[in-house]
């Protein structure tokens, strides 16, 4: 068997761990104490192992909501689902607040969960802006230099380091109360949330290197929402009129814009 | 505090360091302890921006350093990732980093990763393959690598030699040095019967440029090379055997679950050197 079978049988031992083995056992001999069943097994349940405890850290509050069992069978369905494509495993993980969103919709059981998709991609943002690039100092300069005739086409840049997110449910209560391990399921089983009366907005982002988030009004949201989409400032301003000024002055401050572009210059940070 | 390459020079990678572990960066920052030098596990580094590149920075201007990569997949048959790759030379001359080490195995094929260390069957294929594949990664780096024998928990019907006449040939082959794990030796020695002292006798030791020290974990019908335990004791008596020829190549301790206080770490460097101590003063150390 040439070098190139050994290795993609192997692998699709491992990414695929109800595989039918034979094939590629049949290219292995006992070894010591080891048996081939024992040797690939040995593999599968390293991989399985090191694939959950990545899921483990990136989605706590999940892990405590579904329990430590059912969490385990989700994270063995995601990585047949979504097995790794990427050499940076701070990578793995990206797919699953989908993954939970779709298995959800195929299990009516689970109905109570329905804030679980909103839950993990909190999860996820807090995760994944922990690594993102960093911005350079927004320059005030560059901004001064604008010509008048230009600024209504002037496009701000949201940081690197800033996701938001809307939910109907009361998914900060939730996190906030799942993050770390609860000490019993008594505690657990008190948990109660009241449903918001309208969507809460919010932004996770990274101040200095420490991960922060914040609730945003909803109009705070939408100009972040907008700004995100690539709305110029003429647009900006013909939309949120009084509101855009003290909002843009904030965003800059708290680091959340991290430069701009017009049609011929650009400040892209 | 924005990244600047640094002026000086780095010191020498000499005497016992420790694996660097996140739990322990923090106080290696703030008390600066009395370690030779550290190995970073180069892909936990890599992080495009935020505290940890500030952090390996700050590492890098007092400790002299060394990379330990498994995303470098030596023996895949994919294409090797030169953005990968980049990354990592970008940061070696960023930071003087010593040395780059990386794994005897292959960790991704067809584009999925295993994010293990896979082993590979031991054949002329597999060498040319792999040698082939150090000698681009060492003309891209413009310097030799270090290939890191592994615990092995597998043995394909086609090789067609064992481990220490592969990593032997492949040395020679790819002209790379070799970081010798005795840990991994004699876990592959408890599951796959492979002889210890027979496979250290075979080593090529002018290119043995480091060693590792770790502990294993007893599982049901096998031993996992788990790093989450002290050094065995027949691991260190491996280690004897092995430093006598090789009495001034830098030794590592590595510990990556269940991490227990730096200063335990320290001990156990501690006694890595003494160990190599008594074999430099020629006292004998009985091979159980
Ligand atoms: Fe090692």
């Amino acid at each position: 068997m040439p070098l190139a079978d050994v290795e993609q049988t192997f692998m699709q031992c491992l990414i695929k761990p109800y595989h039918d083995v034979d094939m590629f056992m049949s290219k292995l001999v006992v070894a010591g104490s080891l048996s081939p069943e024992k040797q690939i097994s040995i593999y599968r349940s390293n991989i399985n192992g090191a694939h959950e405890s990545v899921l483990v850290q990136i989605y706590p509050a999940c892990k405590t909501i579904l329990g430590e069992g059912y969490f385990n069978q989700l994270c063995l369905l995601y990585r047949i689902q979504f097995p790794s494509k990427h050499a940076d495993l701070n990578k793995y993980g990206k797919h699953f607040p989908v993954f939970i969103k779709v298995f959800l919709e195929k299990h009516n059981e689970l109905q109570v969960f329905s804030y679980l998709h909103d839950l993990a991609l909190l999860e996820w943002y807090w995760h994944a802006i922990y690594y993102s690039s960093n911005d350079l100092p927004f320059d005030f300069s560059l901004l001064a230099n604008v010509a008048k005739d230009q600024q209504q086409k002037l496009v701000f840049h949201l940081s690197n380091t800033v996701s938001l997110q809307s939910s109907c449910y009361p998914v900060l209560a939730i996190w906030d109360a799942n993050r770390a391990e609860l000490s019993s399921e008594k505690q657990k089983s008190e948990q109660s949330f009241e449903m918001p009366d309208e969507e809460i907005c919010f932004c996770i982002f990274r101040d200095n290197y420490e991960m922060a988030l914040k609730e945003l009004s909803a109009t705070q949201f939408e100009i972040l929402q907008a700004i995100n989409a690539g709305q110029t400032l003429g647009e900006l301003s013909d939309r949120f009129g009084g509101d855009l000024q003290s909002a843009l002055n904030y965003y800059i401050q708290q680091g959340w814009i991290s430069g701009f572009s017009v049609d011929e210059m650009s400040n892209v940070r | 505090m924005l990244l600047q390459e640094k002026q000086k020079a780095p010191g020498p990678i000499s005497g016992t360091g420790i694996g660097l572990r996140s739990s322990h960066v923090g106080e290696i920052l703030m008390k600066q302890p009395d370690i030779p030098w550290l190995e970073l596990l180069a892909d936990n580094h890599m992080a495009a921006g935020g505290l940890i590149p500030e952090q390996l920075a700050a590492v890098c201007e007092i400790y002299p350093v060394t990379f330990h990569s498994v995303g470098l997949s030596l023996g895949s048959i994919d294409p090797l990732d030169f953005k990968y790759l980049g990354k990592l030379k970008k940061l070696m001359r960023q930071h003087h980093v010593a040395w780059l080490s990386e794994h005897l195995c292959f960790t991704s094929v067809d584009g999925f990763h295993s994010h293990d260390l896979l082993p590979m069957p031991y054949s002329q294929e597999s060498l040319q393959h792999m040698a082939q594949r150090i000698t681009h990664v060492q003309d891209f780096l413009g310097e030799r690598i270090l290939v890191e024998n592994v615990s092995n928990y597998m043995k394909f019907a086609e090789s067609e030699m064992d481990e220490a006449e592969f990593i032997t040939a492949l040395a020679i082959q790819a002209d790379c040095d070799l970081l010798i794990d005795v840990n991994n030796i004699y876990v592959n020695h408890l599951n796959l019967g492979i002889d210890p002292v027979r496979y250290i006798k075979q080593l090529p030791f002018e290119r043995v440029r480091e060693v590792h020290l770790a502990g294993y974990e007893q599982k049901d019908g096998f031993v996992l090379d788990a790093h989450n335990n002290p050094v065995s004791d027949p691991v260190w008596d491996l280690y004897g055997q092995l430093i006598q020829h090789l009495p001034n190549v830098p030794v590592l301790i590595e510990w990556d679950n269940d991490i227990p206080p730096l200063s335990r770490l320290m001990e156990e460097a501690h006694k890595a050197d003494v160990i190599k101590q008594q074999y430099r003063q020629g006292i004998s150390y009985a091979i159980s």
